[in-house]
Parts: C-alpha cells; sequence; structure tokens
C-alpha cells in the first residue's frame, strides 16, 4: 500500500487529498460529487446503513482513506 | 418481474432511479470525455479488468483480448503497457500497485491523464463487481 500521494495536488498552496488530486479533472470532480451527494443523501436505504456498510467494508478491503 | 442479467446488472438497476442513473451517466461521461486521456487506452485497461473480472469485455479486437490474457504486452505501447500493469492489479491486488507503476505512468501521460485513468479503471471495477452480486437477481 502506498504511504504517499502518487499525483501532487492540483490546487496551490493545498496538500495532495482526494478533492484536490481530482482537480486535475475538474469535470470528474464535479460530476462524481453529485453522483454521490444523491447516492448518500437520497434513496430508501438510512444514511446510518450506508455509513455503517461504508465503515465495514473499508476495514476488509483495508482502505486507509 | 425480470431478472437481471450478469453482462448489465447494475445498469438495469439502476434505471429504477433516473436521478442517480442520470447522474453516474454524466460521471462517466465526464471520465469518458476527458481530452486528456486516450480513449483507446481506457478502452484496453477496462477490457483487461474485464476479463479478470470473469467478464467477456464488448472489445472489437480478437488478437488483443487474447494477448490480454496471455500477457503478451509486446505489441501495446509504453504508455499502454504501463497502464495495464496497474489495471491488472486493480481487482485484486490493489494493494501491491506500487508507488513506480503509478510514477511511470504519470510521467507517460501527464497528471490530468493518470487522474482519470485511475478513477475510470476504479468504477469499471466497482461495475464488474456490482454485475456479478446484482446478476440473477429477480427484480419488478
Amino acid at each position: 500500500m502506498s504511504t504517499k500521494p502518487r499525483v501532487t495536488s492540483a490546487v496551490a498552496g493545498e496538500e495532495a487529498s482526494f478533492a484536490t488530486v481530482l482537480m486535475h479533472t475538474p469535470g470528474i470532480l464535479g460530476s462524481f460529487g453529485e453522483l454521490y451527494a444523491t447516492f448518500w443523501q437520497q434513496g430508501i436505504i438510512s444514511q446510518e446503513i450506508k455509513e455503517m456498510t461504508r465503515i465495514r467494508n473499508a476495514r476488509i478491503t483495508d482502505c486507509g482513506y | 418481474m425480470s431478472q437481471l442479467t450478469p453482462k448489465d446488472a447494475f445498469q438495469q438497476l439502476l434505471a429504477q432511479r433516473p436521478e442517480l442513473e442520470q447522474k453516474y451517466a454524466a460521471f462517466l461521461e465526464a471520465v469518458d470525455g476527458n481530452d486528456q486521456l486516450p480513449a483507446s487506452l481506457l478502452a484496453l485497461c477496462r477490457a483487461r479488468i474485464e476479463q479478470i473480472h470473469g467478464i467477456e469485455p464488448d472489445y472489437p479486437d480478437a488478437g488483443i483480448l487474447a494477448d490480454l490474457v496471455s500477457g503478451q504486452y509486446n505489441r501495446f505501447s509504453e504508455s499502454e503497457q504501463a497502464a495495464l500493469k496497474i489495471a491488472e492489479r486493480i481487482p485484486y491486488q490493489h494493494h501491491q500497485i506500487e508507488d513506480d507503476r503509478v510514477e511511470e505512468v504519470r510521467r507517460l501521460i501527464g497528471n490530468t491523464a493518470c487522474v482519470a485513468l485511475l478513477t475510470a479503471l476504479s468504477f469499471c471495477d466497482v461495475t464488474c463487481r456490482l454485475n456479478q452480486t446484482l446478476g440473477g437477481l429477480n427484480v419488478d
């Protein structure tokens, strides 16, 4: 597993993070944000269940993020 | 009642949530429409990920598909070979993708294309997993 950002931040003065790296492709970042927000905030599954399964998935896949 | 097909179960199910479907389509369009990322490179890497998941890629060249399976990458360009080395590890060996491999792709195609490629391939992997999970499910 990498322990350092592999692509630099696209935002001057900001450290590399999920958002600042994706800013290299603003169109992708924007559309991903809208998709993610819709998925997370709407639907019949509660946010609590979504968050619980997200955390479980992150642990199983050893997600450092 | 209909049964979701493994090839495109995720897309079939998304159709039941039009707003989500529309935003997912917009996201894919942003990825595919990225002018820094060569479409041929993306198609090649997507095909390899689908193969690893046991899905037959919708790809026009059977010879290339055979070479992907056998690991014969000599016919591909330097950037294609570098990208394929990452793509083939995304499904089941994502923690074994070394920094050097990503750096090589970044050097060859640039930051913007590298970010677009890694994002696209990650979602290709997700889509394959969802299709396998949802395939065969009966829905109203």
